[in-house]
Formats: C-alpha cells, sequence, structure tokens
C-alpha cells in the first residue's frame, strides 16, 4: 500500500482537509476557472434573472435583430433578437429555466437512483432483480428517443420534461451507488461493524453513505451536464420548453430561421451551454481527483 | 452465456417498450388523435376506431397489437400513404451509413489523440487534446451543426447546407456526429493506455528484452482495447441520439430525420415502426459487441 | 573499477542514489548503494518494505518507473560492462538473455491476454531464436503437469504457485547468468512457498545461474543465502554472509529483525495459564457449505469450507488456529462472529447456543466476543477519526456506560494500546500499519470482552512490527484475563502465544493439541510439513540467541 508509511516514522499531524481541497483547486486552473464561471451562473440564474425579466420580455422592433453594440446599458452587448428583445437579458433569464430543470432533474434522478442503489445493493432478492432490468432496459434504449416518445405521448411541459429527463439518468445512479455498495460491503470496516454488533441502517448511515457521497458528487455534476444537452435537444426539437418559457436550447432553435441575418442569437445561447456543460465536466474531473485517495497515491508509488 | 443474456435483455426491452408506447398510446386520450389528422370529422374518427378496434376492450387490443408488431404491420403513414414499416425500413440504411462511417473516424481518430496524450500524461499535448476534446463533447450538437453551417456553407459557401449526395455533403454530419463520440472517446483511450502502459506486465516484457514498440504494441495495446470497445458499444448505440438531430438540421432521409417528422407531423405509425427498427438495431450490436469483447479477452472466454 | 574487479564477480551496484517525484517533492529511495553478486551464488537483500530493496532491483532490470524514478548517482555493471550507460537497444538485449527477474504477484507480472505458451517462448523470439517445442519442455522442467495442454492456458486459470512457476519458466528461457528473485514466495502459502524455494535451488544447481533474491522474511533468507545484505530506509547497513551477520549482527536495527525470533518465543513463557478453568465457549461439530452456482460446476454442489470442527476454550487461554488458504480458518472466524450462518453444529457460549441468540442475547454475546482483522488498512473506516473509531463498540451498545465517560474510555484504551490521547483527532491514513493495528485492538476492547479473535492480525505487518503487536495482545491477554482465538497460516508466530493450537486443512480439523507437544512432536504429516515448511534453521536461531544473550 503506501510506501512511504514507514513503520518507525510517527503519525503526521492532521491537515485540515478544507484548506487542502482548496489549495489543490487553486492548483488546478482550469476547475478553478470552472468553479468561477458555474459561481457567476448561479449569480444570473437567481438575482440576474429577476434584474433582467423586462428586457428579456419587452419586445421593441426598433432593435430587431440588432447586432451586437454597446450602449443603452450594455443591453445589446450580445444584439437583439427577431423582436428586438435582449439577448443578453434573454441568456440571463433563459438560465434560470434552463438550471432550474436541469437542477429538478438531477435532484430527482439522484435521489431516486441513490436509494434504488442503496436497496438493490444491500438487498438481493426478487425485488432487487426486477429494478436492475427495468435499469437495464432504460439504458438499452438511446435516451433522446425514449425522451422524445414520451413527451410526444405525454405532452410537452415543464415537469413532463423533467420526469423523462430523470427517468432517463437514474440508472446511473443506481449502478454506481449499487457497485459502490457491493464492493464497500465486502470492505472489512463493515465487517467490522456488524461484529461490533451494528444494525445495516446504522452501517448504512455510517460506513455507507459517507464513503458514497464523494462519487455521488462527482456524477452529478456531470450528469448535470449531460441533462442540459439532453434538454437542449430536446427543446430544439420543439419537445422541451414551450413559448412563453424559454431555455437557452429554445433560443437557439427561435434564432435558427434568422441565422443569416443576426449569428448572434443562435450563437451566444449555445456557447452559454458549451460552457457551463464543460465547466461542469472539468468540475467533476477535479472533484474525482481530490476524492479518489487511489488518484492521489499515485505519484508517490515507490514499492521498497 | 453472456451474449444470451444480453440478447434476452434487449428483448426485453424492446418488448417493454412496445407496451408502453402501447398504453401511454390508448391511455392519454382517443388513438384517433395520434393516427388521424387534427382536422378529421367526428365521423371519419368513429369509422376509423370500429376499423381499428379501438371500440374493443383494452385486452384484446392488446392482443391484436402485438400480433400486428410481429407481423411488422404498423398500419399505414398517413403523409406517405404506405405502409410505415416500409418507410421506416427504407429510411434505416441511410443512418446506418452515417453511423457507421462517424464511429469508424471518431475511433481512429481517438486512438491517434487518446495514444499522444498517454505517452506524456500531464504534458503540453495531453492538456491541449484534454482540453479540445472535452470542449467538443461539452458542445450541443444542434448549435454546433448550425454554426458550422453558418462558417462553411453561409459565410465560406464551400460545403453545402444540406441533402445527402457526394462526399462533400458528408464532412460536416461526420463532424457533428462524431464530435462527441470522439471527445468520449479520448478520454476511455487515454486512461486505459496509461494504465495498460503502467502495467506490471509492461515490467515483465521490458525485462524480457521487449523493445519499447513491441512494450506498446504487443503488450500494453491488446490490454487497453478492451474499455475502449466497451464504450464504444454505448456510443454506437447514442449514436441514433446524435442522428436525429444531424439528419434533421442537414435534411437527410434517415431514420431520425424519419422520426422527427413523424412526430412533428403526428404520423403515429411510422413512429411506431422506427421504434422497432431502432430497437432491432441496438440489439444486433450489443450481440456483435459482446462477440467481439469475448474474442479479445480470454478471462471473459474462460470465466 | 575493472581493475580490482574480482574474477567471479558476475554483478556489481557502486554507490546508486535513486529518488523519486512524490507529492511532497523528490524523497531519496535508495542512498550509496553498493553490492556485488558472484557468479553462481545466492545474494539475499533482507528488508522490511520502504527499505529500497526492490528499487534497487528495478534499477538492474531497467524498469523503474519513470519519470518518477530517476537514478541521480551510481554505477551498475554485468561482467565489466556499464549498464547504466548502454543505449535503450543494446540494454535491452541484456534482459532475458544475461538477466532475468521474478515478482511477487504473478498474475498482475503475467499479461492477462496471452497464453502462458506464447508469453514463454515470447523471450526466445526477442531475441530471434526459434520457440520449437521449448514452452512444453520449460513448463515439464518447472513441474506444470499436462504442460502440451496448459502451454495454451491463460494466466488467470492457473494457480498461485503454479503461475510463479510459468514465471519462473519465463526467466529461465534463455538461461540467464543472473535471476532476480523480487519476494516470490511473499503472495504464496508456506507449503507453496517451500516447494518454489525448492525449485529455485535445483534451477541454480542445474544451470549455475546466480541469485539476487529480495525478502523481508528471515526465515526465505535462511534458507537460500549465501551472503545477506540489509537494508533500511534507502541504505545498506549490514553485509555479510548469513551465518555471520545471525551471529554478530553489527547495526541496532538488524539486531532488533533478528530478535524477533527469539522474542516471539519468550512471550509465551510469560503468560499465567489456568489449565483448570472450566470452558466457557465449546465448538460442536461446526459445517459450514457454499453453494457453488455457474455452469461449470452445475447446480446442487457444494463447498464445504467447515467439516465438522469441534473446539473449546477457557477464560484467558489462547487458541491458535494454523491453517493455508482454503482451510477453512477464516471462515471458522466469521460464523463465530455470527457473520455468516453455520450449516450445522453448535456453538456454545456459557451453555446457550451462540447461533440461536437473537436480540439481547445477541448483542451480549457481540458485547463478550469482539474480533481484530488482518488487514488494518481497510478494517478502519477511512473516513472516521480515531475517537468516532474508538466509540462506535460503545455506541452500539449504549448500556454499557453513558456518554460524557466515552472520552475517558477511549483515552484510557489509546494508552492502553500504546498510542496517546493526541491522536483522537487524526484519520486512520495517518497511521503506519503497526498503529493502525493497535487502533483496532482499542476498538475491539472497547466493550470489555471476554473473548478476541484475530484473524490473520498481524499477517500484513512487518516482522518487526509483528512481534511488537504479538507482545502487545500477549500483555493485554494477561493484564485483562481475555481469552483469545489466534488465527494464522504463520505457525512460528502462534508458537509464542498460544496454549493451544488447531492445525486445520480444507475445513478439517488435522491436529489439535498443547502448543509444546504439537511443536516437538507433531502427529500429523501435514503438521510436520508446515513446521519444516516455515521453520527458521536451529543453526539460525541458535546463533540469533546466543548473540543476543551476550
Amino acid at each position: 500500500m503506501s510506501q512511504i508509511d514507514h513503520p518507525m516514522t510517527m503519525a503526521k499531524p492532521a491537515r485540515a482537509s478544507t484548506s487542502r481541497i482548496l489549495g489543490s483547486l487553486i492548483q488546478d486552473r482550469p476547475a478553478l476557472a470552472a468553479c468561477a464561471f458555474l459561481i457567476l451562473l448561479a449569480f444570473s440564474a437567481t438575482l440576474g434573472a429577476a434584474l433582467m425579466a423586462p428586457q428579456a420580455t419587452g419586445v421593441n422592433m426598433a432593435m430587431r435583430n440588432a447586432a451586437p453594440q454597446l450602449g443603452e446599458g450594455f443591453a445589446y452587448l450580445l444584439g437583439g433578437d427577431n423582436l428586438g428583445r435582449s439577448v443578453l437579458a434573454r441568456l440571463v433569464t433563459g438560465a434560470r429555466t434552463t438550471l432550474g430543470i436541469a437542477t429538478a432533474a438531477v435532484l430527482c434522478s439522484l435521489t431516486i437512483g441513490a436509494t434504488l442503489g442503496l436497496f438493490v445493493g444491500l438487498r438481493q432478492g426478487l425485488m432487487s432483480d426486477i429494478i436492475m432490468r427495468l435499469t437495464d432496459v432504460i439504458m438499452s434504449f438511446p435516451a433522446l428517443l425514449t425522451a422524445l416518445i414520451v413527451l410526444y405521448l405525454l405532452g410537452p411541459s415543464p415537469v413532463n420534461l423533467v420526469i423523462v429527463l430523470a427517468i432517463t439518468r437514474i440508472p446511473v445512479y443506481l449502478r454506481t451507488v449499487r457497485a459502490e455498495v457491493l464492493e464497500l460491503r465486502r470492505r472489512p470496516f463493515v465487517n467490522a461493524a456488524r461484529a461490533m454488533g451494528a444494525s445495516e441502517g446504522w452501517i448504512t448511515r455510517h460506513h455507507l453513505l459517507p464513503l458514497v457521497a464523494p462519487t455521488l458528487l462527482t456524477i452529478a455534476s456531470v450528469d448535470f451536464a449531460a441533462v442540459i444537452i439532453a434538454e437542449s435537444g430536446l427543446s430544439f426539437l420543439g419537445l422541451g420548453i414551450q413559448p412563453p418559457n424559454f431555455t437557452w436550447g429554445a433560443m437557439v432553435a427561435a434564432g435558427r430561421p434568422y441565422i443569416a441575418q443576426a449569428w448572434w442569437v443562435t450563437f451566444f445561447p449555445g456557447l452559454a451551454i458549451m460552457l457551463t456543460t464543460l465547466s461542469l465536466t472539468l468540475l467533476s474531473n477535479w472533484l474525482r481527483l481530490v476524492t479518489d485517495p487511489n488518484q492521489r497515491w499515485r505519484f508517490t508509488r515507490s514499492e521498497g | 452465456m453472456a451474449i444470451f443474456k444480453r440478447s434476452l435483455l434487449t428483448l426485453l426491452s424492446l418488448v417493454i417498450l412496445l407496451v408502453l408506447v402501447f398504453f401511454l398510446s390508448r391511455l392519454t386520450g382517443d388513438p384517433s388523435y395520434l393516427f388521424l389528422p387534427v382536422n378529421a370529422t367526428p365521423e371519419a374518427r368513429a369509422a376509423f376506431a370500429a376499423q381499428n378496434g379501438f371500440d374493443q376492450p383494452l385486452m384484446v387490443q392488446f392482443l391484436r397489437y402485438v400480433g400486428d408488431v410481429f407481423t411488422g404491420e404498423f398500419g399505414t403513414s398517413l403523409r406517405q400513404q404506405r405502409p410505415a414499416i416500409d418507410v421506416a425500413l427504407e429510411a434505416f440504411p441511410v443512418t446506418l451509413k452515417l453511423a457507421a462511417v462517424t464511429l469508424a473516424i471518431a475511433i481512429a481518430a481517438a486512438v491517434v489523440a487518446g495514444s499522444l496524450a498517454a505517452y506524456r500524461p500531464r504534458g503540453l499535448v495531453d492538456r491541449t487534446i484534454g482540453v479540445t476534446s472535452l470542449a467538443g463533447a461539452s458542445a450541443p450538437d444542434f448549435w454546433v451543426a448550425i454554426t458550422l453551417v453558418l462558417v462553411f456553407s453561409v459565410g465560406l459557401e464551400i460545403l453545402p447546407t444540406s441533402g445527402m449526395g457526394g462526399p462533400l455533403t458528408w464532412i460536416l454530419p461526420v463532424i457533428v456526429l462524431g464530435l462527441r463520440p470522439f471527445g468520449l472517446l479520448v478520454q476511455v483511450v487515454r486512461g486505459s493506455m496509461i494504465a495498460a502502459l503502467s502495467a506490471p506486465y509492461t515490467k515483465t516484457a521490458r525485462s524480457k528484452g521487449a523493445s519499447e514498440g513491441r512494450v506498446i504494441f504487443v503488450h500494453a495495446l491488446r490490454n487497453s482495447t478492451l474499455p475502449v470497445i466497451t464504450v464504444a458499444g454505448d456510443i454506437a448505440a447514442s449514436l441514433i441520439n446524435g442522428a436525429v438531430i444531424v439528419e434533421t438540421i442537414f435534411g437527410w432521409p434517415g431514420i431520425g430525420g424519419v422520426m422527427i417528422n413523424a412526430i412533428l407531423q403526428r404520423d403515429f405509425a411510422v413512429i411506431q415502426a422506427t421504434i422497432l427498427v431502432t430497437a432491432i438495431a441496438i440489439l444486433i450490436l450489443n450481440i456483435g459487441i459482446d462477440l467481439l469483447y469475448r474474442f479479445l479477452d480470454p478471462r471473459v472466454r474462460f470465466a | 573499477m575493472n581493475a580490482h574487479l574480482k574474477d567471479n564477480t558476475l554483478l556489481s551496484v557502486d554507490g546508486l542514489r535513486v529518488s523519486f517525484t512524490s507529492e511532497g517533492g523528490r524523497v531519496t529511495a535508495v542512498e550509496d548503494v553498493s553490492f556485488e553478486v558472484a557468479k553462481g551464488e545466492t545474494l539475499v537483500i533482507l528488508g522490511e518494505s520502504g527499505s529500497g530493496k526492490s528499487v534497487s532491483a528495478s534499477v538492474i532490470m531497467d524498469i523503474l518507473d519513470r519519470p518518477a524514478g530517476q537514478i541521480e548517482k551510481g554505477r551498475v555493471t554485468l561482467n565489466g560492462a556499464d549498464l547504466l550507460t548502454l543505449p535503450i537497444r543494446q540494454r535491452r538485449t541484456v534482459n532475458g538473455a544475461k538477466l532475468a527477474i521474478i515478482f511477487q504477484d504473478p498474475l498482475s507480472y503475467l499479461n492477462p491476454a496471452y497464453t502462458i505458451g506464447w508469453q514463454i517462448t515470447e523471450t526466445l523470439r526477442i531475441h530471434g531464436l526459434p520457440a520449437g517445442n521449448r514452452a512444453v519442455e520449460l513448463l515439464t522442467r518447472v513441474g506444470i503437469p499436462d504442460p502440451e495442454q496448459r502451454q495454451h492456458w491463460y494466466p488467470h486459470q492457473l494457480s498461485g504457485g503454479q503461475r510463479q512457476r510459468v514465471m519462473i519458466a519465463m526467466a529461465l528461457a534463455l538461461s540467464p547468468d543472473l535471476l532476480i528473485a523480487d519476494e516470490p514466495t511473499t503472495a504464496l502459502d508456506v507449503t507453496v512457498q517451500r516447494q518454489i524455494l525448492d525449485l529455485l535451488k535445483e534451477l541454480q544447481a542445474e544451470t549455475g545461474m546466480a541469485i539476487l533474491m529480495i525478502t523481508h522474511d528471515l526465515s526465505v533468507a535462511a534458507r537460500m543465502a549465501d551472503r545477506v545484505i540489509v537494508m533500511r530506509q534507502g541504505r545498506v547497513i549490514e553485509t555479510g554472509r548469513l551465518q555471520d551477520v545471525a551471529a554478530a549482527p553489527k547495526h541496532p536495527y538488524t539486531r532488533e529483525l533478528l530478535s524477533a525470533i527469539p522474542r516471539l518465543e519468550t512471550v509465551r513463557r510469560a503468560a499465567k495459564t489456568d489449565t483448570a478453568a472450566k470452558p466457557f465457549l465449546e465448538v460442536q461439530g461446526l459445517c459450514k457449505d457454499y453453494e457453488l452456482s455457474g455452469a461449470v460446476f452445475g447446480k446442487g454442489n457444494a463447498l464445504r469450507a467447515l467439516d465438522n470442527v469441534s473446539l473449546t476454550l477457557a477464560p484467558g487461554r489462547t487458541l491458535g488456529v494454523v491453517g493455508e488458504s482454503g482451510s477453512g480458518k477464516s471462515t471458522l472466524a466469521r460464523v463465530l462472529m455470527r457473520l455468516e450462518s453455520a450449516t450445522a453444529g453448535r456453538v456454545l457460549y456459557k451453555g446457550a447456543d451462540a447461533l440461536t441468540f437473537k436480540g439481547e442475547p445477541l448483542q451480549a454475546f457481540r458485547r463478550d466476543v469482539q474480533m481484530v482483522f488482518q488487514d488494518p488498512f481497510g478494517s478502519l473506516n477511512p473516513t472516521m477519526s480515531v475517537e468516532r473509531l474508538i466509540c462506535e463498540p460503545l455506541a452500539l451498545h449504549p448500556a454499557l456506560m453513558p456518554k460524557k465517560d466515552w472520552r475517558n474510555r477511549t483515552v484510557e484504551l489509546l494508552e492502553l494500546v500504546g498510542l496517546e490521547a493526541a491522536h483522537l483527532t487524526r484519520l486512520p491514513h495517518q497511521f503506519s500499519g503497526g498503529q493502525r493495528q493497535r487502533i483496532a485492538i482499542a476498538r475491539a476492547l472497547a466493550t470489555n470482552p471476554k473473548l478476541l479473535i484475530c484473524d490473520e492480525a498481524v499477517s500484513a505487518l512487518d516482522v518487526s512490527i509483528q512481534a511488537q503487536v504479538i507482545e502487545l495482545l500477549a500483555d493485554l491477554r494477561n493484564r485483562l484475563g481475555l481469552a483469545l482465538i489466534f488465527i494464522t497460516h504463520d505457525l512460528p508466530v502462534v508458537r509464542s502465544l498460544a496454549d493451544e493450537i488447531l492445525v486445520m486443512k480444507q475445513g478439517k480439523v488435522v491436529e489439535a493439541g498443547e502448543t509444546e507437544q504439537l511443536f516437538t512432536a507433531p502427529a500429523h504429516p501435514y503438521t510436520r510439513d508446515l513446521l519444516t515448511a516455515s521453520a527458521i534453521p536451529d543453526w539460525m536461531s541458535q546463533a540469533v540467541r546466543a548473540s543476543a544473550s551476550l
């Protein structure tokens, strides 16, 4: 295992783990930038969206397809759309819907997936078999197609959209949690707890969840990106969010007929999606590195 | 054993999907709204219901539906006035060709880029390839498609905006469809190549006197292909996702474009037929991947 | 260099320094290491983990982990030719032909994707020689049965001992002048260990090759060595003929390492055992079957892991359970701990069958019977501080004491096992293996148990640390009046601790008896095998004892 861990050396004093994690974030420039962008995004989706709602919906025919420009209080910094609405304001308000739907979907699939994963990992039996086969079913068919068909049959609404996105993502959490629980249950410290008289509930609370949580966080951040991409694809195809609500994906679709005259109407929402998903992926890569002890020890291998 | 199990599972998922489609279409209202044009008269609807047995009990309808599915009888396409299954089967080869070409190019590019990145982990090449492939995988495909059309077709006027035909018409669709698979595969190739290159058995090979070339290409590569194949299998299935978008934007007559059009035109018979054709294609693909995997990994073969 | 090179010197390492890049900067793994290997001799490098012994082997074979590891200084010459300055192409032609190596863990050192026959003959192909029927010849030579068939097998289809034989066949394909054996038997059962070492000796006698054996195991060193060098923290601290080193160790660390032998034997003498006490634990006819599933075995087949095992244990007594892998010794522990159900039999604890306990009696049983696991890295939850770890049994048995007393109890326990209150807030990864095992022992003692089951509790530790933990266990047993069930594969270890010993093989008890009687007059042939396979030669323990008493 750890070879620098010589029997004669004394235990090192405890280092504050939060400062260690922050230190590694500052060293990892891409992850730091991603973090900053996501914080900015969170502010846009909450404060910014509340402030800019009037500009986002206010029709102003004078600014129809206006090119990006300074002036007017930077409202048309990213140009105007076919009804003269500020693209910047719509991006900021669109962030709320886009991130709201994604957050709801991620929370749903995380909660349901993790709970089912725990159940399946802890109890072998008919019920677990059925759950596993159902996830196989969901996994074996392209997610976008499943979502398209279900939305077509149920009708596109924000709630249905969240349900569909959540269902297609549940298997990811379920399988990961199940695999981790099965692996952790074989670990000696779980047996040690059982030998001390711990119940299954105690073991789950004290020995399984704290160790599964970092993995869940890592998947959730990648998953957030995947959900945003899926939602924007559905909205682009017209089966996602319906007017007057809009997300970034719907903005790209709305600007598409005017692309030759006003490229900025489609370009910036797409760029926003890309930067968001890229940030989330970078963040999750970093999370995986700091939460995985195997990765941390990788560069200190020196078998004596 | 594993192949059998996997095929059975995919078959099961197919059945569940069809059952789901049946019940959702029946339970969400009058199915004639799904099959007939929106402006059809009430008389026409009643006649349609009687003709298709929608006035029968649900169980009877279901058995009939199952029979229809097994005989490939999905009804007639409203728009095209011919059997829906023909519409789906005609469109399928287009998607298959697009997916095959894209996957081949994406794998080849990813193996090259991933190996280069793995050669010096954390070096400049690795970082560049890492960020580029991540950006590619993070970009929404419909937006990349529109932007590329804007630049190369509208702006530079060197590539056609849409349509399927000569080699030039393939360039943009393949790039758009291949971007995400490429991004994912680069990461997998890089990771498995790094793992294989630092695996203990490469030390054994070196201590036998093997050259670095032999260590990389005979010992490491063989083992690093396994995760790549697994992921490539998942990607092949999800290419159908991308095909829906790409075929819509570039106006290709593939199964994805057909399905979206059918959904937008409420041509329910065609939707059902495309679901079945797609599902069967994925079933066959899964079996193929399993066979390949067993061929390459003796631990699975002799498990 | 060549000027004073002795005629029979094969390999010489001179002033070697190797450093590794790690989280905290560069760490020197090997510093000023020099030694020579003569033609046909066996040199043993003896050292514990972190001593730099494997790093030296990597440098000789040119398989150092780069770029993390860097050779900063030194020369390595083979037959007078400098190996470190050779261009890589020429350097590689030496490997396989003149130098060969076998490793501790053959499963990961064999390529999983190719057959063993292919991997054995690869050495020949690399050096431009015809493969012919050499794979079968070599497999026959190293004692693989049915080689015609097995050359087409893959590594994962063989047992651990067979895989090591394949590694040896591979290494010997071109009759090298020097074979480096890096802990080649550490992962194997003692009887298999013995066979592999004997095979190496035979092959050495046949081919006249030199062997550079790297080990942490004194009994391996004693069996193999002509000369020995002792390494510690990257430096050579002792060199000489094994007899001389054993009789008169110069460095304090060598003395400590060697003293593990006499010290282990004296521990038991200190133990007070009350043979008159009535047994409180009686195991009667315990059986455990595992269902085997899968197409290969068909349905309904079962593996009998425990076959009619019976034993008794009185308060304060220590029972050693000895067996190799697959003997069922760990299954016995798990069934006794109620971690697994039994197929048949009874475990009478204070007269009642513990296997049927439920509710409060089961909780009381769990308070009284605690366990220390083999792996000190795995048996402590890595996210919990020492205080939370030791408090866990107190929290699980709230009737024991009020919450306000937990802190005092924890400190008391830590001091009992030789740690201090300052360690309370630390996490397991901040401790060494021996310290972790002390934490695990403190945790097991928290509920004031009557019986402590130790399942291979010292196997994962270095020799010198093993002795310390065993002394601790003996001391605690004597002070607290604990009964111990000490499960191990290592006979010498258990001799120092146990009053009685149970030898297990394939689920059955093959021999049981008082410790001294079993060691001096083993009745069963398997016990004799075990004893001879793991014994430190008498001359060595005598030499060590003589030097220790000086």
